[in-house]
């Protein structure tokens, strides 16, 4: 059974949790060390861990970003909503993620684009629709579509790393930057990041697939924001709707990060000689052998495993370098399928070593795919070269005329006698 | 014995002083088993048992076949084709008649006892050898010699189980048939020596130095005038089957006809068939004319055939010289183009004191020897004294090759003695007496004894005056039977100081005198067998390639082997890097596990930071970015204290060997024991690996290595985060 931990007691329900088969553990921060703590004995307490540290000072150490990152490198996922008042060990938790959150007090603020009906004059209540529009699997599961509803948003921006498991998916709109809004002040000094460059809403997923969601603002989980009328935009250009794009933005990054989303998985995969069924021949792989190789992927869709649709699944054969890389192509569904199979049939370069067939599939969004297998290649057995070859009769013919001939001469040297004729010798 | 004549008793008495000989060749080489145990030693003799194993535990196909996956990971070797398989079909022959009489030895048993049994059949051929040369009583002295020569001694001790271990026996036997096949000029001995060659052949890679020296005493005889038609029907008997057999073994192959190192054999065999050509021209035309076409035709025939050899040099048919072979040339070579080669400690230029250890008196009864030979010239003392000639130059240059030169000191020796013994020990016409003193010498010499009673027994009948009478005789007589037993106890204490340690354990002695067993190397390659992964990879400095494959039975990246010089170059350049591009480097290597040799707190010199510099000239040969300047102090000196480059204490091997040292010692007073010097004392931080092992004596230290971070940190990020430290705010995506 999956449980469930989260820090505040707030508006889970709207995710409707419970109704999808979660298990739900509240605490405070002010709760029992015992309570609180998300590895046990070396074992998860948790499967994910909703974090709502907004306002918190300070965070407990049981939750401190250490046992955070223990947890999440047990596989834990944790779906972290931060505020501008974020703790300071929730700040460095992010920060090795190399999601870097915007100073303490500071807000994103958009005098272009904020919300007219929730926003109290400081523009901090943004409306976007600045949803991953690539690569293309995380526009798949978290862009919207074309005319959705924006997302409204209020809080802290962060700007993020080159790190290729972290992927934005909520970005603020070309006009916004982030700023310290304290004793509603002017903002008399350069911002420190502006427009594009700040991050919302970024999730990461860890190399042993565990799922980190960031996101600034804890508004924007809120029943409030889920129900409400947008009307946003500059003077001239108001757009409105009649509800804002929240709570599908919302479910959508649940969703994921409960991994109940995007999640993959390898049933197996299989190589064998193309010609096994018709050449018998000791095991293992020979030099320029033809190789028929399969890899069985499912996608998990939040109730069942269901065949994954892709073209560009690939397979290198690497031995220090690839020395094959090629795309597998998916076979047709059997029905009622579970899975779905990829596979080719390529050639073994005219080498011998350990070669490792590797199937790499990094999908940002999608659970990574590293499946390797060491496969050994060896030479040709020394009685399975040719035995004769056509360019060689010269030389066969050589050797079997010079026996016969040694042959009949030593035959001849023994039993000939020359006749004595001395009559001839004239 | 009453029963039997003279030549009767003085057969027996050969044939039990031969036996003799070779029982304490056999015995001699005995002292690292009884001391320690019957175990395989070193490094390439654990390669040798490996495949013999194999061979056993498989069959002669699937191991002319084998190619094993689990050396020199990924590239793989074929073993089948890459080794000279004599030594294991030998040992695997000799362990399937002993279970096919009913012993159930152990094949370990056997590899360690093979090298002992060859020395006793190597004194036997020595013997043959030296009676072709001159008679027996020689033969008996040389085997003596050769049963104990610290020379060979030092590569046949029990559990040195490696080629040149039984070579040498092959060697002197096809020696000995090539004399008798000289000498009788039978196509028959010709034929058995080529099969003895063959043998050679499929066993040690020195077979070249023996088609070379036959070659050249064909030519040595040609030039002398001495060509006869045995020579003839002897050569090329020998060179036509011994190279059609040669050519079956796959790691030699097509050598034969396409190297320069056996381009002379062939080019003498095509000189022999001119020559006995224009023989027998010779023997139908009139002489005045013969020797101008015999000038003409043999010198165009020369000429010619060295510009084709030039011409398919040139054109890449026939292969240059080896770069092993140019260093036998010039001593500098290797260390200039070939590190690999350099680095290897028995492929040094020998030093005087090295022969002498080796050789003790034979060093200087050799030359005597040589120059008896000069004294009565015949074809036999021409092979003799190009093979002392050759076999002098090759041992001077590598110490290696000692090992080929001491039989023909042996034999030398033999000669040179036994000339004296005949001298001065000889009294009367049965000349079977004296040989009969002889072997009695041998064997009082075997037992240390130095009285030498047969000398004085006889009285003379006319007293001859000055260095005939017999005082002197006696004087000199005991002179030479005293040096023969100060020889044999110069040979027992080396090969029991120097030459039985398995140096995979090492002995060292408590106070009181105890001795203290130090099995570190055993220790851990047992741990890693106990506790890593059945496919782990190891990765450390080629030397310890063939152990870790033999005795954890694991997946290393290089070895012993060292036929790849970029493997071992991409090795070094993980060795000689800082921490993050040697993680890269090993992990495109498939790294596991890393494994080094650090003699620091014990004092044990062979260690990897004594190799470092190796290690570090060899990777910069493939890779540019290592420089061997950058790892010296300051001062220009190779220093690992507080002195040493930054690149230095940087790079991946100092900080394995060195890491947690400190701990041990009070503060600030860590003791390296090898360079003699501070360590300092400043902690070692590790981010990419972990230490997990580390032997008794911290002489092998094995690391492993970490997986890449989970949040795709860098792992020295990740470390430093463990230990508290904020990160820095870099690499800010640009949207």
């Amino acid at each position: 059974m999956l449980r469930l931990f989260t820090l505040k007691r707030l508006l889970i329900a709207s995710l409707a949790l419970i109704y999808r088969g979660f298990t739900l553990t509240y605490e405070t921060p002010r709760a029992n060390a015992d309570r609180l703590r998300l590895i046990d004995l070396g074992k998860r307490r948790f499967d994910h861990v909703l974090l709502f540290a907004d306002q918190a000072k300070k965070l407990p150490t049981e939750l401190n970003a250490h046992r955070l990152i223990n947890f999440v490198n047990e596989g834990g996922n944790v779906l972290l909503a931060a505020g501008s008042t974020l703790p300071e060990s929730v700040r460095n938790f992010a920060t090795q993620f190399g999601v870097f959150f915007e100073e303490r007090g500071s807000h994103v603020i958009d005098h272009f684009g904020f919300e007219h009906t929730l926003d109290t004059g400081r523009h901090t209540v943004l409306a976007t629709t600045e949803r991953a529009t690539k690569p293309a699997s995380l526009a798949h599961l978290f862009g919207g579509e074309p005319t959705a509803a924006p997302v409204l948003y209020q809080g802290i921006g962060h700007v993020s790393s080159a790190n290729p498991m972290l992927s934005r998916v909520l970005s603020a709109g070309p006009t916004a930057y982030s700023a310290e809004t304290v004793d509603s002040q002017v903002v008399d000094e350069e911002p420190a990041a502006t427009g594009h460059e700040l991050g919302l809403v970024s999730v990461f997923q860890a190399r042993n697939n565990a799922r980190v969601t960031f996101s600034g603002s804890r508004a924007l989980f809120s029943d409030k924001y889920f129900a409400t009328p947008v009307k946003y935009g500059a003077d001239k250009s108001t757009k409105e709707f009649p509800q804002s794009g929240n709570k599908e933005f919302a479910e959508r990054i649940a969703k994921w990060t409960l991994q109940e989303a995007g999640v993959l998985r390898v049933i197996g995969t299989h190589h064998e000689r193309a010609d096994a069924a018709t050449v018998k021949r000791d095991g293992g792989y020979r030099v320029k052998d033809n190789v028929t190789f399969s890899i069985e992927i499912a996608e998990f869709d939040g109730q069942d495993w269901k065949p994954y649709n892709a073209d560009d699944v690939q397979l290198e054969v690497i031995m220090l370098d690839p020395y094959v890389r090629t795309t597998l192509s998916q076979e047709a569904p059997r029905k009622d399928a579970t899975s779905s199979v990829f596979s080719t049939t390529f050639q073994l370069p005219d080498t011998f070593g350990v070669f490792t067939f590797r199937v790499r599939y990094n999908r940002p969004g999608y659970s990574w795919i590293d499946d390797a297998r060491e496969v050994p290649v060896r030479p040709f057995r020394h009685d399975e070269f040719p035995r004769f070859l056509s360019v060689a009769y010269p030389y066969y013919t050589g050797a079997s005329s010079v026996m016969v001939g040694f042959a009949v001469f030593s035959f001849v040297w023994l039993y000939h006698r020359d006749p004595a004729t001395p009559a001839k010798r004239k | 014995m009453l029963s039997l004549g003279t030549d009767d008793q003085t057969r027996l008495l050969r044939v039990a002083a031969l036996t003799g000989v070779a029982l304490v060749a056999f015995a001699s080489r005995l002292f690292s088993v009884i001391r320690y145990e019957s175990v395989i030693h070193e490094f390439d003799p654990w390669f040798n048992y490996r495949t013999t194993r194999y061979l056993v535990e498989h069959d002669l196909d699937s191991f002319w076949n084998w190619f094993d996956e689990r050396s020199w990971y990924p590239l793989g070797r074929i073993v089948g084709g890459t080794l000279y398989p004599g030594l294991m079909i030998t040992a695997s022959a000799l362990w399937n008649s002993l279970h096919a009489l009913g012993f159930p030895v152990d094949i370990r048993n056997v590899c360690v006892f093979m090298a002992p049994i060859f020395s006793g059949l190597c004194a036997v051929a020595t013997y043959l050898v030296t009676k072709e040369v001159k008679d027996s009583r020689a033969g008996l002295l040389a085997a003596l010699f050769i049963g104990v020569a610290p020379g060979y001694i030092s590569r046949s001790v029990a559990g040195s189980y490696d080629y040149e271990g039984i070579a040498i026996f092959q060697m002197m036997l096809t020696f000995y048939l090539w004399l008798k096949a000289v000498k009788t000029g039978s196509a028959f001995f010709g034929g058995v020596a080529a099969i003895a060659y063959f043998y050679m052949v499929s066993t040690w890679g020195g077979y070249v130095f023996l088609i070379n020296l036959i070659p050249l005493h064909v030519f040595a005889l040609i030039l002398m005038g001495r060509f006869s038609n045995r020579v003839y029907v002897a050569y090329s008997t020998f060179y036509a089957i011994g190279t059609l057999y040669s050519m079956q073994i796959p790691f030699v192959g097509f050598q034969p006809s396409r190297t320069s190192e056996h381009m002379a054999a062939m080019g003498i065999f095509g000189l022999v068939q001119i020559i006995a050509f224009v023989q027998l021209v010779r023997s139908h035309m009139a002489s005045k004319q013969f020797q101008t076409l015999l000038l003409g035709s043999v010198g165009v025939g020369f000429v010619l055939a060295f510009a084709a050899l030039v011409f398919l040099t040139m054109r890449g048919y026939v292969a240059p010289w080896t770069g092993r072979f140019y260093s036998l040339w010039d001593t500098g070579y290797a260390k200039k183009h070939i590190p690999i080669i350099a680095s290897v400690s028995e492929h040094q230029p020998t030093a005087w004191p090295s022969i002498f250890f080796d050789l003790q008196v034979l060093t200087f009864l050799f030359p005597a020897g040589v120059y008896f030979c000069f004294r009565k010239l015949n074809d036999e003392h021409v092979f003799i004294m190009l093979y002392a000639a050759t076999a002098s130059y090759f041992a001077g240059v590598m110490i290696r090759l000692v090992l080929t030169l001491t039989p023909i000191v042996c034999v030398a020796a033999g000669i040179a003695v036994s000339n004296i013994l005949d001298t001065y020990l000889k009294h009367s016409p049965p000349a079977d007496s004296a040989a009969e003193k002889v072997a009695s010498d041998a064997k009082s010499a075997v037992a240390g004894s130095s009285s030498d009673k047969a000398a004085d027994k006889q009285p003379a009948k006319d007293k001859p005056t000055g260095v005939r009478n017999s005082e002197s005789k006696l004087v000199v007589v005991a002179v030479f039977a005293y040096m023969m037993a100060l020889f044999v106890w110069h040979c027992t204490w080396v090969t029991s100081n120097s030459y039985s340690s398995p140096s995979i354990v090492l002995a060292s002695y408590t106070p009181d005198g105890r001795q203290h067993i130090i099995d570190d190397f055993r220790e851990a390659y047992f741990w890693l067998q106990e506790n890593t992964a059945e496919d782990a990879k190891i990765m450390s400095w080629w030397d310890y390639g063939y152990q870790i494959a033999g005795m954890s039975n694991r997946t290393v990246i290089v070895d012993n082997n060292t036929w790849n010089n970029t493997h071992i170059a991409t090795v070094g350049l993980a060795m000689a890097s800082p921490e993050p591009r040697a993680y890269e480097v090993m992990r495109k290597l498939d790294v596991d596990y890393v494994l080094v040799i650090a003699g620091a707190v014990l004092g044990y010199s062979g260690d990897d930071i004594n190799k470092f510099l190796w290690m570090v000239r060899i990777a910069q040969g493939v890779y540019p970015e290592i420089q061997e300047t950058d790892f010296y102090a300051a001062n220009g000196q190779y220093r690992v204290d507080d002195t040493a480059s930054k690149t230095m204490r940087d790079c991946l091997m100092y900080k394995l060997t060195y890491y947690r040292l400190n701990e041990m010692y009070p503060d600030g007073n860590a003791w390296d024991r090898v360079r003699q010097t501070h360590v300092p004392a400043k902690n070692i931080k590790l981010s990419t690996m972990d230490e997990v092992y580390t032997s008794e004596n911290w002489i092998v230290r094995i690391y492993k290595l970490k997986q890449p971070d989970n949040l795709g940190r860098p792992l020295t990020d990740a470390a430093a985060f463990e230990e508290n430290r904020r990160r820095k705010r870099k690499h800010v995506k640009k949207y």
